[in-house]
């Protein structure tokens, strides 16, 4: 499907991107994502996501922060949802069921949930690792983490690699971001 | 928390840099920038709406802080940052956050914090890489950092940018903002790699032959030769790849 | 011949590049694009951009009417 010429001229510094370029602008608008709770990080994470051409399952929209009220339409009608959602948003504590691919965040960290037997995690490690990044965030690190979000899910339509060489979970420690691997639990002891 | 805080630049970086300043609660915020909202910015600048095309960034980002954050007091300035007012917004500000896109703009930032003995935070985007430093009075000051400008003009195909790693950059400025370094003439350079999801910290020193902040030196404020082959070559201030 | 002919003699930097792009994308392996072009900018930074996401200048010559023809060959990486 072409990109209309309004979506060239609103997407066009994403297009530039070589890892973008016009099919993966085109990825982005066809690669919805489901909101699954809401918190100050998660409406963050949703006007970045809408406003670079994310549709978001995400009703009602923010009422606060970058939308400042405005409806969907006002803001990016590229954000309403048409395709199936392909990933999930949820607060770090959601245990209900995600999408097979999903970003949590929440704490002082996201974390990349993802199904693939090679690298992992099993729901296990998966706690582990929302345990390491559990703690209080600032009103301003809310922002941070949540435009994170929106980076890890932009990526995942994207369709970059997530190998076991690219890290899984991200912690803001004492203002500065670090990046780990998924927190091995009792049974992967080498991690997965 | 600095009480007052001048941030350059209502775009990309500017827009979530000013909405986490205001969430954690800063009383004075002066967004400065002298543009108009364009429909290229709306991907990576969520305080600008489809129906704001056209208007001032500083009354359209304003316009909804002040709708969000009734408390904030808000100061509003459609002007470029020159030689000849750099100062100023060091001596009103308690702290200045540099959110703009023009290399020659950071220095001149850089310099006047240096003249002014104020922090000044520093970030850039391009492509997929994020760079940010906070600068003490006292150094190191971007001159540390990087000598002098680059003169190589960046191609089209370097201008782009990804709106949520504008995103992530503009709100670690914020942080940074809050955030003291804790010991004189070290500062530390964050660098984002969004494309390898590699977040790293460079201990950065003063250097003793700055040409700014070294021993002895004191900047002084240029403005931008007028020659500039390509008006807005990238969106989020290209300086150069990470030390 | 070309297989493609685009003209981006309106357009300003960085949209100049967009167009361009978003042409050669369009295109198949080894096909080749003719681009109009206009003024100093496009002139110097279109075909350098066209080298760095890899493909290939075949020809850059000034027309009578103060327009450029700019010929490029489209390489596709892979993803």
């Amino acid at each position: 499907m072409a990109l209309r010429e309004e979506q060239v001229q609103r997407y066009g510094r994403q297009i530039l991107l070589r890892e973008v370029g016009g099919k993966g602008q085109e990825r982005l608008l066809h690669a919805p994502v489901r909101v699954e709770g809401r918190s100050a990080a998660i409406d963050v994470a949703v006007s970045v996501l809408a406003a670079g051409g994310t549709p978001v399952v995400c009703e009602p929209p923010p009422g606060d922060g970058y939308l400042a009220g405005a409806s969907w339409d006002d803001f990016n009608p590229d954000a309403r949802a048409v395709d199936p959602p392909f990933a999930s948003l949820a607060p770090a504590d959601f245990r209900a069921e995600l999408l097979p691919h999903a970003v949590l965040v929440g704490g002082q960290g996201a974390v990349y949930r993802f199904q693939d037997a090679a690298v992992g995690p099993c729901p296990d490690c998966l706690e582990a690792t929302l345990a390491s990044v559990r703690g209080p965030a600032t009103r301003s690190d809310e922002v941070l983490l949540g435009s994170l979000a929106a980076l890890l899910l932009q990526r995942l339509a994207l369709g970059l690699s997530l190998d076991a060489s690219v890290p899984h979970a991200f912690r803001l420690l004492d203002g500065a971001l670090s990046a780990t691997h998924h927190t091995p639990c009792r049974r992967h002891p080498s991690g997965n | 928390m600095p009480a007052s805080i001048c941030v350059v630049g209502v775009g990309g970086l500017g827009c979530p840099a000013s909405l986490a300043l205001a969430r954690a609660g800063v009383r004075r915020l002066t967004l400065i920038d002298p543009d108009r909202v364009d429909v290229s910015n709306l991907h990576r600048q969520p305080w600008h709406h489809p129906k704001d095309i056209g208007r001032l960034k500083v009354e359209s980002a304003g316009e909804k802080l002040a709708r969000e954050f009734p408390r904030l007091s808000l100061t509003l300035e459609a002007r470029a940052v020159s030689a000849a007012n750099a100062l100023d917004l060091f001596e009103r500000h308690e702290l200045v956050l540099d959110a703009t896109d023009g290399v020659h703009t950071k220095f001149l930032l850089s310099d006047a914090a240096v003249l002014a003995g104020k922090p000044l935070v520093y970030a850039g985007v391009l492509r997929f890489e994020g760079l940010a430093m906070r600068c003490q009075p006292g150094g190191p000051c971007l001159r540390c950092l990087f000598e002098t400008p680059p003169t190589d003009v960046p191609t089209c195909a370097q201008a782009g940018v990804l709106g949520s790693m504008a995103a992530v950059m503009g709100a670690l400025q914020a942080s940074l903002a809050l955030r003291p370094e804790p010991q004189e003439g070290l500062a530390r350079l964050h660098v984002v790699d969004g494309w390898h999801l590699s977040p790293r910290l460079v201990r950065v020193r003063r250097r003793k032959d700055c040409a700014a902040c070294g021993e002895g030196a004191k900047p002084v404020l240029r403005d931008e030769p007028l020659d500039s082959a390509c008006p807005t070559p990238a969106s989020t201030s290209p300086t150069r790849s990470a030390p | 011949m070309p297989d493609a002919r685009i003209d981006i003699t309106h357009e300003v930097c960085p949209m100049t590049y967009v167009r361009v792009k978003l042409a050669l994308e369009a295109l198949p392996e080894g096909a080749v694009l003719e681009v109009r072009l206009k003024g100093a900018e496009p002139l110097k930074n279109v075909p350098r951009s066209a080298k760095e996401d890899g493909h290939e200048v075949l020809a850059l010559e000034a027309l009578a009417d103060g327009t450029s023809r700019l010929v490029l060959r489209a390489h596709h990486r892979e993803a």
